[in-house]
């Protein structure tokens, strides 16, 4: 490995991003049993689908933002000058927490009725 | 597409270089620095445009903790939505009709704070990218109130029989 006294390496700045994203994959994971034990006594099996997506979203994040991690690593010592990865991950993310919170939102609603 | 120094970044995925048109080797390329910031940002397609298609790269370390904020707004996101359906699902002793007003109000700010992340994120990155000083904190403030305005719901709730 090269670069170890560039500026990026100070303060390991790509790892801690990388364990930041790390740590919401797992915060879904956490979700996920957290839907299934709240949604089992009100609609039984079916709460398997909330919480497998919510599951299976968790392990994409874990594996896609692993890829970005290795990726940026990549860019950032083969001296290529390359850019850093785009916001794709970013829009999917925040689109992905929309959703969540939507469904709470209906979720919440719920009790009014 | 091979760059100058042997390198090849499109052979790797996600680092994907693209042209906008066909490029026909025209003896072109050993007069150009392939490595040059200006041509990497020309000849690689970033989403989103409204940010990447603005000023310069910075300085990575930057980018990188400008993520780590978006992804803190994100967490908080996840925090909120978890406490508000958490309020009603696990029917904590608090007056109903306050407890349910908490609730909701916590499930609207947890949907707010991921569009905070992205807009924020997208605001400081374009910032950094024009060498502008960075934007105000966006609805930090907005947040902190609420969550006082919740805080006073549930101590009320608590003392309301």
């Amino acid at each position: 490995m090269t670069g170890g006294d560039e500026p990026v390496w100070t303060g390991l700045q790509l790892e801690r991003t990388s364990l930041a994203w790390r740590r919401l994959a797992l915060a879904l994971l956490a979700l996920s049993l957290a839907v299934l034990r709240l949604g089992w006594p009100v609609i039984g099996g079916w709460t398997l689908v909330p919480a497998g997506v919510v599951a299976a979203g968790a392990t994409t994040l874990l594996v896609v933002s692993h890829r970005r991690y290795l990726s940026s690593h990549h860019l950032l010592t083969s001296g290529t000058g390359l850019p850093l990865p785009d916001g794709r991950l970013i829009a999917l993310t925040v689109l992905s927490a929309m959703t969540l919170a939507v469904v709470a939102v209906v979720v919440v609603a719920a009790q009014f009725t | 597409m091979a760059y100058a120094d042997g390198s090849n970044p499109s052979a790797r995925k996600g680092v994907g270089v693209r042209l906008p048109f066909p490029a026909p080797d025209i003896g072109l390329r050993r007069h150009v620095r392939l490595t040059d910031q200006r041509f990497v940002d020309m000849t690689r397609r970033r989403f989103p445009d409204s940010v990447y298609g603005r000023g310069t790269e910075p300085d990575a370390r930057f980018s990188l903790a400008n993520e780590r904020t978006f992804l803190a707004w994100v967490s908080v996101g996840l925090a909120l939505v978890s406490v508000g359906v958490g309020l009603q699902a696990f029917a904590v002793n608090v007056q109903p009709a306050l407890r349910l007003a908490a609730s909701v109000l916590l499930v609207i700010a947890g949907t707010a704070s991921p569009v905070q992340a992205w807009f924020g994120w997208a605001r400081v990155e374009t910032a950094m990218r024009e060498q502008r000083p960075l934007p105000s904190v966006g609805m930090a403030p907005l947040l902190v109130i609420l969550l006082g305005v919740v805080g006073v719901l549930i101590v009320l709730g608590l003392l309301i029989p």
